[in-house]
């Protein structure tokens, strides 16, 4: 037993702390949780964002998922006096409490002198400002950057009509999220879509010029009505400057989610949760995760956790999706990167294919594409016939 | 727990509810899932609140005993 904190301070109205509160209720925790959010929109879940709330005319949807009896501060946190657990916010004072959880997530990394007008995409508030201006008459645009969420932009508008342009460094679309794999059909689909596609190029400059836009790669100057950065997120850790936890890269925490102090040593009832964590291994190394099934895994661990048991949440492999050009891709476990890839199902009128990656004999790694049935099948261990 | 029904207007076809609570949920051919006939009520309930979480599009709901029953919502089962 850990003894449940019985006054809470959670920063960050997301997935991962809905799940921490969630979680906590059904477990009986009878203290007082007090969240903290600066959007106001906020609580709701990004997924939609890039794909049908793009497609769409509806408002952002409301999170029927979030705890009823827990209200939610609007304010900004700008400081984290640490040993005494009290979160300072712009407004409204500080706030004090027996525990304080982080999970402020993840904003969009800027491009260097990226000029004012580029979009990006992780709020509802950029969502709605990237479907006012399809709805205002764009015809064309350029993302920068094609992981997971610059190519879900440029499915969604391609769909909407929008001739599109994709450009990134990387050689291949969603280089991280594939592990490198499955480069060669990626690009594919999206030059079925019409999408264009530059890669292996750098922005060389952004420009504007009235409404038109001009991207210049590789010496060849681009023209959109639209420009959207998508070259990834960064951990949500500037107002914890001086709090004295390790922010390397998110704040760095133990296997619970106990925040490390930059000296090694834990900090006391500070925990990191969802996207903003970065979470110790076995062997002492480090990793932080961008994702949803992530995020609620470790508010619901960390739920277990304070109600003093031991939790299997995250002993569970990782899940991961995107849906893009007519295709479900669905990702369990860790994609080795040097891992051999082996298609063991294919069906080409549905666009179907299921990837076996990695070692056969040992939990392997997949990729189901537009083959859910077969893909949780394999991802459950067992066969894929019937 | 209420009755669990999957909202089949929400529902992509990630066949979580599936993969984490097989005694509960089905899915057909594309991968949407449902909740098997008979089994509303029953089922091992952590695996089903597992499930529940893990839906990416929040698509498996529960009616509390007290709450009118299906509106137009319920088009998943057939
Ligand atoms: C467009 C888009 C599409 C995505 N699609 C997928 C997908 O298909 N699959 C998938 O697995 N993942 C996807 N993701 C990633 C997924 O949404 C994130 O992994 C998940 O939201 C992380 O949740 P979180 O709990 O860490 O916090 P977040 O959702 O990042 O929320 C953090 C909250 O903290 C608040 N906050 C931050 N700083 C402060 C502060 N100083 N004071 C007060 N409040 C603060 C923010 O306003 C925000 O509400 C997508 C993300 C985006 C943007
Ligand atoms: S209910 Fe949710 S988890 Fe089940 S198939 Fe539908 S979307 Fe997937």
């Amino acid at each position: 037993m850990n003894g449940s904190p019985s006054r809470v301070a959670i920063v960050g109205a997301s997935v991962a702390s809905a799940m921490l509160i969630e979680r906590s209720l059904e477990l009986g925790f009878s203290g007082e949780f007090v969240v903290i959010d600066s959007d106001p929109n906020a609580p709701y879940d990004r997924p939609p964002l890039s794909k049908q709330f793009l497609l769409g005319t509806g408002p952002v949807e409301r999170a029927d998922w979030w705890p009823e009896s827990v209200t939610i501060i609007n304010a900004k946190a700008i400081g984290l006096v640490t040993a005494q657990r009290t979160v300072l916010l712009d407004r409204l004072g500080e706030i004090q409490a027996d525990a304080v959880v982080i999970a402020t997530g993840a904003g969009s990394i800027r491009l260097p002198n990226e000029p004012a007008g580029v979009l990006s995409l992780r709020t509802a508030e950029d969502a709605l400002a990237i479907r006012a201006a399809v709805d205002a008459g764009a015809k064309s645009a350029v993302i920068i950057g094609a992981g997971t969420i610059g190519s879900e932009l440029a499915s969604t508008l391609a769909q909407r009509g929008l001739r599109v342009t994709v450009v990134d460094l990387a050689q291949k679309p969603m280089q991280r999220f594939f592990s490198g794999h499955l480069g060669e059909e990626a690009t594919a689909w999206m030059h079925q879509a019409g999408v264009v596609t530059h890669l292996g190029v750098a922005v060389e400059s952004i420009s504007r010029n009235a409404e038109n836009w001009t991207v210049r790669v590789s010496g060849e100057d681009l023209q959109a009505d639209l420009v959207i950065s998508a070259v990834g997120a960064r951990p949500n850790t500037e107002w914890l400057s001086y709090s004295g936890l390790d922010i390397a890269n998110g704040i760095r925490c133990n296997a619970h989610g106990k925040a490390f102090l930059a000296n090694g040593d834990v900090a006391e009832e500070i925990y990191a949760i969802g996207d903003v964590s970065s979470r110790q291994a076995e062997d002492g190394s480090f990793s932080r995760f961008e994702s949803w099934t992530q995020a609620q895994r470790h508010g619901a661990a960390l739920a277990e956790y304070f109600a003093g048991f031991e939790s299997t949440e995250l002993e569970q492999a990782p899940y991961g999706w995107t849906e893009q050009f007519g295709r479900m891709i669905q990702v369990h476990g860790t994609l080795p990167p040097q891992g051999e890839l082996v298609q063991v199902y294919a069906a080409d009128d549905r666009n179907a294919a299921l990837y076996r990656v990695g070692p056969s004999d040992e939990d392997p790694a997949w990729i189901g594409v537009n083959a859910p049935r077969h893909f949780s099948r394999a991802s459950m261990g067992l066969s894929l016939l019937s | 727990m209420g009755e669990i029904y999957v909202d089949g207007a929400r529902c992509q076809g990630h066949a979580r509810c599936w993969a984490l609570a097989p005694e509960t949920f089905e899915i057909d051919e594309e991968g949407y899932g449902k909740v098997i006939p008979g089994r509303e009520n029953s089922g091992d309930e952590l695996n089903v609140r597992k499930a529940i979480r893990n839906c990416p599009e929040r698509a498996i709901l529960e009616r509390s005993d007290d709450e009118a029953p299906a509106k137009n919502e319920e088009v998943a089962t057939s």
